[in-house]
């Protein structure tokens, strides 16, 4: 994708892509369906006023006539959906916004995060509304209303926890055949050049911009607290809260020989660790303001990424095929380097 | 930053790490109130002894590019004197320069065009 027109759905992606998108497509477009299909295959055994509110408990609260309560759970639907048709359509253009800048090398995994991301909310609500849409069509068939109905404690989880596990399925879908991972035709690794001999190492940070004026503003409120003499726990909440501000906001990324080092900026806690003989390749990239879909530090599902801000970032394949996206300052250098130290193994 | 140590090259290695750091507080790659990576931690990164690193960091304190504070190390001095800074990237161009093969007198050429 060093073209950067490349998307999820298989544009240059080859089949697997296209398999996945089509799953995935196939899987939001059958929740829809079974959202109007079961209130029109149970119409006639419907109540005219369903039970459509209920307490933490899963006590019914409220009812709504039947009509209003389905249109009701369908507007629920639609943000659901139209994100799902953005993170598609992102996909489909590569959702890089544009052509690469003349010397910076495109972004080529954040673009089909951002689509896979936007896919993956949408597919999240759009499971939730068609689980409402379900729960009420069964807690209410064959009664005459609002009555006593329960749906059980277990409700709520089991709406969520399904929605998620559906969710967690299209994920899976499409990091398997090719959503997350690197992108095909990537330019071959740059390398520093190191000549016989010659040890080097780098290190390069990144902060996020925020970090710094809003812990400040968090101690700040903090010592206002002691000048009002409000409780301590609140001091100390705001005084804490802002420490970790400034502690958990920045990194700093060390490449030497003995491998790839993330650790926390200030404090210095390491994050996570990479030997060489596990990275296969790295590379700089450019990422944009919503390449990633989130900010900050993901270490599951293999495409692990510590997001602080937009700009130059350290990308790591693996030779297990996943990846690690560090932003850092200088992550050119860092990834030159790296390339020469794992071509000295 | 990046540190690069080469034990072909005649300069002694704590000069090499010297010269690097300077020219990377020089270009602003290294900004005040930095901390420089822990010298147990780059000597054990660049295969060099602890003590090549420390006099590396001593030079630098002398010279007033970084202060060393007991437990927070190395940190790159708020207020590096401008002549300092142009100073040492003076030297980094030089050093890049001599990389290049270019000889004294065209290294004072190439700065007398731009002015």
């Amino acid at each position: 994708m060093s073209d950067g027109t490349a998307g999820i759905t298989g544009m240059s992606g080859g089949t697997h892509r296209g398999v996945a998108a089509a799953l995935v497509c196939g899987l939001e477009s059958a929740l829809l369906a079974t959202m109007v299909a079961v209130p029109a295959a149970l119409w006639s055994r419907l109540p005219p006023r369903l039970a459509d509110h209920f307490t933490l408990a899963g006590t019914a609260n409220g009812d709504l006539p039947r009509l209003v309560t389905f249109l009701a759970l369908g507007v629920m639907a639609v943000p659901g959906a139209a994100l799902f048709l953005a993170g598609w359509l992102a996909g489909r253009r590569g959702g890089s916004g544009g052509r690469p800048r003349p010397g910076r090398t495109p972004l080529v995994t954040g673009a089909g995060v951002m689509a896979v991301g936007l896919m993956a909310v949408g597919l999240f609500l759009t499971a939730m509304a068609t689980g409402s849409v379900l729960l009420v069509s069964v807690v209410n068939l064959g009664h005459g209303g609002l009555r006593s109905d329960s749906v059980g404690p277990g409700a709520m989880p089991l709406l969520v926890g399904g929605s998620a596990l559906v969710t967690a399925f299209a994920g899976l879908v499409l990091r398997r055949f090719g959503g997350f991972g690197a992108a095909d035709g990537e330019a071959p690794p740059v390398r520093l050049g190191l000549r016989a001999g010659e040890r080097a190492v780098w290190s390069g940070r990144a902060r996020a911009p925020w970090a710094l004026p809003a812990g400040t503003l968090l101690i700040a409120a903090g010592v206002l607290t002691r000048v009002l003499a409000t409780p301590w726990g609140l001091t100390i909440v705001l005084v804490l809260t802002g420490a970790a501000t400034f502690c958990f906001t920045s990194v700093r990324v060390t490449v030497a020989a003995r491998g790839v080092s993330v650790a926390y900026g200030m404090l210095g806690p390491r994050l996570t660790r990479f030997r060489l003989s596990r990275i296969a390749s790295a590379a700089a990239v450019e990422l944009r303001s919503f390449s990633f879909g989130y900010r900050g530090s993901l270490l599951v599902f293999g495409s692990a990424a510590v997001i602080l801000r937009r700009g130059p970032a350290l990308r790591l394949t693996l030779r297990d095929g996943k990846t690690f996206t560090v932003t850092v300052d200088d992550a050119a250098t860092g990834a030159a380097l790296l390339n020469d130290l794992i071509g000295a193994l | 930053m990046l540190i690069r140590i080469d034990p072909g090259d005649p300069r002694p290695l704590y000069e090499q790490i010297e010269l690097q750091v300077r020219a990377a507080i020089g270009d602003g790659s290294l900004a005040a109130g930095e901390r420089l990576p822990p010298a147990r931690e780059l000597a054990e990164d660049i295969g060099v002894n602890v003590h090549t690193v420390l006099r590396a960091y001593g030079s630098l304190r002398d010279a007033g590019l970084i202060e060393l504070r007991p437990r927070r190390g190395a940190v790159v001095s708020a207020a590096s004197p401008p002549r300092q800074q142009l100073a040492a990237m003076a030297r980094g161009l030089v050093e890049r320069a001599r990389e290049h093969g270019l000889s004294p007198a065209e290294i004072v050429d190439l700065i007398a065009g731009q002015l």
